[in-house]
Order: structure tokens, then sequence, then C-alpha cells
């Protein structure tokens, strides 16, 4: 009887050692806030607290893959809170809602011009859901409001380095929030980029942000993106100049040649604006055109510049993407991967490739005017 | 054909350099010296700046790049006493316009009791895309004030950040390595450290205390966890990690879970046998 209950005991060990997982710990996650190292599964109230998330475990990894709003990312199994910025307005009086106030119908409306206070709990149960944290007192951030194009996306760099990104509405406008950051001074940048891909110049901020504040940065007006249907074009025919910018904007358009010409026009209800220039107003060579946006007593600065040549036959520009020089990398970016390239060749005798790539103005040396060249393309 | 000649020659005379934006000091709340910019209403995005100083007038006993608008350096701030000469080139990204834009600050253990001046020379560059630059030359004075005797008081971390790998033809002949920047809102980033720890089996440890980016990594299998820490003046510290790419299946991990395992059975056999001998 007692070699039975031994026999038994040896079997169960040895079943046991093969099904003792070696590694019981999920698949990691992380951002550019924060990682998640090695999450283990569980229907415990565990919270983690940093500067920048709060995770609350979860019950359950059950479905693969990640849903995203405005506001919050939750990968399923394991919830993200991005902290809700301290509110800088009272809370509505006449809204009413019961999955936020707790009294009420189901289905609720939300004001945009509206801050909802958060209910005092934590996220959704597990395996999806999401929620509010209720705001830290001591969140320092900045918001910056203003117009860009209809549905662009709009990129925010905090200390040149991408901080977020959010879509602007059909009316161009944006409203983007940099939270979770300590006090201080930063250099926020701030681009967009339109239906065809083009990207506007870099809008480039330094705040102070102060703990128990809230600094709000608004008025921001993009200039229109430009671009040209023909790169050189044979005289007394039109060439388009295009771009994108708010709805309804008055563009004006200046011809750069020994006699600067101006023209207008007005954006469509999608932000498009196209101006025929006639060449025969300009004499034979190379020209360039950029344009400035009016809207509601509001005016941008200049747009990036599109050259043409005017000559004798016609040349039409081509419609894939413009590859940036200054991407040494390739990856579509212009960031501190491409910086770090040309720190590393900074007043180094070049080699073959890192010539090619990372002299930026072609003249045999890497010195401070490629850094520079470098700086006005940076996307972050 | 004079027509012709005439543009030959304004295009050559036309300078590199325009005249315009200035270096100018101000005393902080801290007691401290900022070193500002003024761009004079031009948009900057590269400065590269040299300021001297007589040492029998002057002498620093700190440098501080905290809040400073440069978001990359490109020649680190630094000062020698015996040279009299405090010089730093750095970018801001997207560039920056304003008559007041801090760039690094300093702290004196000597000043005058009145005003003094610091030579200014260097160049500011356009945020143009072009390359142009402005001369910054001039004269910019300091007023001693509360100096000296500033204390550094700084118990903010670095900003957090996130090492990148980078494998590319034009860095280390295409060698696999590491880059990273991080920014101090208080005392300014002093150094970054740096730990290469092989998850493989006697691959051993690297650590370098100054490391700079971008840094060439001694692990080209990627079977390392990295930690990179960002260290500012005050000695406030910030971690990343970055975990190895190619995680070894016999790591320390595994190994040590299985070498318990089989201790354990070893142990119960010896039990079992000796229970029922």
């Amino acid at each position: 009887m007692r070699k039975s209950w031994s026999k038994i005991i040896l079997q169960l060990a040895t079943v046991s050692f093969f099904v003792i997982p070696i590694l019981a710990a999920g698949e990691n996650y992380s951002s550019s806030n924060f990682k998640v190292a090695d999450p283990v599964i569980d229907s415990g109230a565990g919270l983690s607290v940093s500067a920048s998330y709060k995770l609350q475990s979860s019950v359950g990894q059950l479905v693969a893959g990640s849903g995203l709003t405005a506001s919050y990312r939750i990968n399923s199994g394991f919830l993200y809170y991005v902290i809700p910025p301290v509110p800088t307005h009272k809370s509505c009086v006449s809204q009413t809602c019961a999955t936020i106030t707790g009294a009420g119908t189901d289905t609720c409306t939300v004001d945009a011009n509206c801050v909802v206070t958060p209910p005092s709990g934590g996220g959704g149960g597990g395996g999806g859901g999401g929620g509010y944290w209720p705001p830290t007192p001591s969140e320092v951030q900045a918001i910056f409001r203003g117009k860009a194009y209809p549905r662009s996306v709009i990129t925010i760099l905090k200390d040149g380095q991408i901080f977020g990104t959010t879509l602007a509405g059909d009316d161009a406008n944006f409203e983007i929030r940099a939270s979770g950051l300590t006090a201080g001074s930063y250099n926020f940048g701030i681009w967009a980029e339109d239906s065809q891909y083009n990207r506007s110049l870099t809008q480039q901020f330094q705040v102070g942000v102060t703990t128990g504040f809230t600094t709000v940065v608004s008025g921001i007006f993009f200039a229109p993106t430009i671009s040209v249907d023909k790169i050189e074009v044979q005289r007394g025919q039109p060439i388009s100049i295009f771009g994108q910018s708010a709805p309804s904007s008055t563009i004006s358009v200046l011809i750069n040649s020994p006699r600067q010409l101006t023209k207008k026009t007005i954006s469509d209800e999608s932000g498009i604006w196209l101006y025929k220039f006639d060449t025969s107003e300009v004499d034979y060579g190379d020209h360039s055109t950029r344009a400035t946006a009016a809207k509601d007593g509001d005016m941008t600065s200049f747009s990036k510049t599109a050259g043409f040549k005017v000559g004798t036959k016609t040349i039409l520009a081509s419609l894939t993407p413009k590859t940036i020089k200054t991407d040494i990398s390739g990856d579509g970016r212009v960031n501190l991967v491409d910086f770090s390239i040309l720190a590393y060749w900074y007043r180094r005798a070049l080699t073959t490739p890192a010539a090619q790539k990372a002299d930026l103005n072609a003249d045999g040396k890497v010195d401070l005017k490629d850094f520079s060249i470098m700086a006005y393309y940076w996307t972050g | 054909m004079k027509k012709y000649l005439f543009l030959l020659l304004a295009t050559l005379l036309i300078p590199n350099q325009v005249l315009g934006a200035a270096i100018r000091f101000q005393n902080s709340a801290l007691g401290q010296v900022d070193v500002l910019l003024d761009t004079e209403g031009d948009a900057i995005n590269v400065i590269d700046v040299s300021l001297r100083f007589d040492p029998k007038v002057f002498q620093i006993a700190s440098l501080g790049d905290g809040n400073s608008a440069v978001n990359f350096w490109i020649t680190k701030p630094g000062f020698s006493n015996d040279d009299g000469l405090v010089s730093f080139s750095g970018m801001i990204p997207g560039g920056m316009m304003g008559s007041a834009v801090k760039l690094i600050n300093l702290n004196f253990s000597k000043a005058p009791a009145s005003e003094g001046s610091f030579r200014v020379s260097g160049s500011a560059y356009l945020n143009d895309g072009s390359g142009r630059s402005i001369s910054l030359a001039g004269d910019a004075l300091v007023n001693p004030g509360s100096m000296p005797g500033a204390n550094l008081s700084d118990e903010i971390s670095p900003e957090s950040f996130v090492p990148q790998l980078i494998q590319n033809d034009s860095l280390y002949d295409g060698k696999w390595a590491l880059v990273f920047s991080t920014t101090d809102k208080g005392s300014g980033i002093a150094r970054y450290e740096l730990i290469e720890n092989s998850l493989v089996l006697g691959g051993g440890r690297f650590s370098s205390s100054s490391a700079g980016s971008p840094y060439l990594l001694k692990d080209q299998k990627l079977a390392s966890d990295i930690y990179v820490r960002a260290v500012d003046r005050a000695g406030n510290v910030r971690e990343a990690i970055l975990e190895a790419k190619n995680k070894p299946f016999w790591n320390w991990t595994n190994a040590a879970v299985l070498l318990v395992l089989l201790l354990l059975i070893v142990v119960a056999y010896v039990f079992l046998r000796r229970r029922y001998k």
C-alpha cells in the first residue's frame, strides 16, 4: 500500500515537472513613455504607477490586437491609461450621463467644449474596456490649439522627439495635449501632414510649464502646403500651383521672380486650393513660389517654397512622394537616428557611404551647415 | 557680356554670413547667469558660440544646460578657466525665434564687483534649409549681481528616454549601434552611463561610465540587455532599459530554473530510494 502511494507521488512530481512553465510572464509592452516588462496575468487589484501611466492588472489576455481613441490606447488583456489632465474648465452643469455621473441614461453625448469629471474609480474589467483615472493634482501639462488642414495628422515633438499625434477635425481645428511633464522649459514643435502626405513646416514653441498649472498655446495657424504640377513649363502654358489649408481660406500665392507677383485664390471645403498661373507673365528661367493663408482675421507665415522653370518644353512633376535627403537612415523620418549619424561624422574624414548620405550640402565635409539643413527638415 | 559679369560679381559678393543676432547675459533667479540668444527676428536652428573672458577677472565654477532651448549638443558646453574660454555648439530642431532664447547658464567663483565683459564670437544658422548663418560677434556685458556663490539645486531626474538600435552602412561599417538622448530641466545632463549585460551563459558584462551617442555595441549578436543611465549635473539619474533583441534560450534565468528542478529531482530520488530500501 505504502509503495503504491509513493508511486503516485513520484508520478505526480514527474508530471508537475513538465507542467511547470519555465516562463510564465506575458509579452512585454512598451511605448515611448513607458514599458511593461514581464506582465503577470492575475485578477487582483494590483496597480503600477509612474509619472506617465497607470497600469491595472486584468483577468486575461483573450483577444489579440489593440483599440485606439484620441484619449487612450488599450491592448487587450493589459490596460493602459493615459492619466487625464487637470481640467481647465468646470464640468458642464447641463451634462447628464449615467456612465459618467451615475444617474440617467446609458448613452452620453459629450459636449466638445465641456470637460467631463471622471468617476472616482478605476478602469474597466478584464480583457478589454478602459476608463478614466482621477486627475493628478500635481500634473503638469500644456495644450496646443489651432488650425491645420481638414483631417490632417498633427504631430507634436517634445524637445525634438515625437511625443504624440492627433487628428484635426473637418474644420481643420485641432487640440493636442502634452501631459505627464515635469516643471521646466520645453521646446515643443508641431507639424501637420496634409491629405497628400505633404508636411508643413514645424512650428516651434518654447514653453515654460509649472506644477499645477495648464499652459495653453492657442491661435496656431499652419501655413498652406504647396506643390506644382510641372518642374519645367513651356513659356505661355499654365502651371498649377496647389496645396491644402484650412477650409475657405484666402490663399495668397507669391511668384518669386525679378518682378514679384501675388495672386489670390480661395480654398474649398476640404481646404484644397489651386491656382493656374499663366507663365507668360514671367521671363524664361528659374522661379519659385510660396503661399500664405488668411482666415477670420488670422494669417499664416509663408509656406515652404516650390520651384519651377519656365523654358521651351514642359516636364511634369513626379507624383511619387519626395525623399528627404536629410533622412540619412532612410526610415522616412528625420530624427535622433539621423542626427547621431551626422554627429559621428562631424569634423571627420568622410568614407564613401558617409559622403553620399551624411554630407547634406555636398561640400565634401560634415559641418554645422549640414546640421542646420537637417534641423529645418526635422520630423522627430 | 557686361550684364553677366555684373551678375557674377554680385553673386560672389553676396555674403555667406549676414550680421544680426546677439548673445547677452542675464542674472537668473538662482543667482546664476543665463547666456541668452537674441535672434533679432530670425528663426535660428544651430548655434556655435565661443565666449572669451579674462581669467584674472572671472573664474567659472560650473556650467549648466538645464532648460536650454538647445535639444541636441553637437559640441557639449565646456569651459576652461586657464584659457578663459566657454564654447559650445548645438541644434534646435525646427528653429527658434525670440529675444531671450536660453542657451546655457554659468556660475562664477570669481567675478568683479562691477560690470565686466565677455568677447563673443561664433555663428547662428538660419532655419531656412539653406545652411546660411548669422555672425555672432561683439562684447556681452556681465553684471555680477548676486555672484558668486550660487548653489546648484536640482532634485529632478532627467526626462525619460528610449534608446534606439540602428544599423546603417554609413555608420561603423554597418555594425549595430545605439543612439540615445534626453534633456534635464534642472542642472542639465552631465553624462551617460551604459551597461551591456549579456544573457548568454559566460557572455560577460561590459560597462562604460561615460558613453556617447552613437555608441558602437560590443555585443553585435544583440543578446544583451542594455541599460543606459542619464546622469544630470546634480547626480540625479534616469535609466532606460533596452531588452536583448535576440534572447538566447540558454540564458541565466532558464539555466537557473532547470538547475533547481534537476536538484529537486535528485533530492526526491535519493529520498525515495532511502525510504524504500
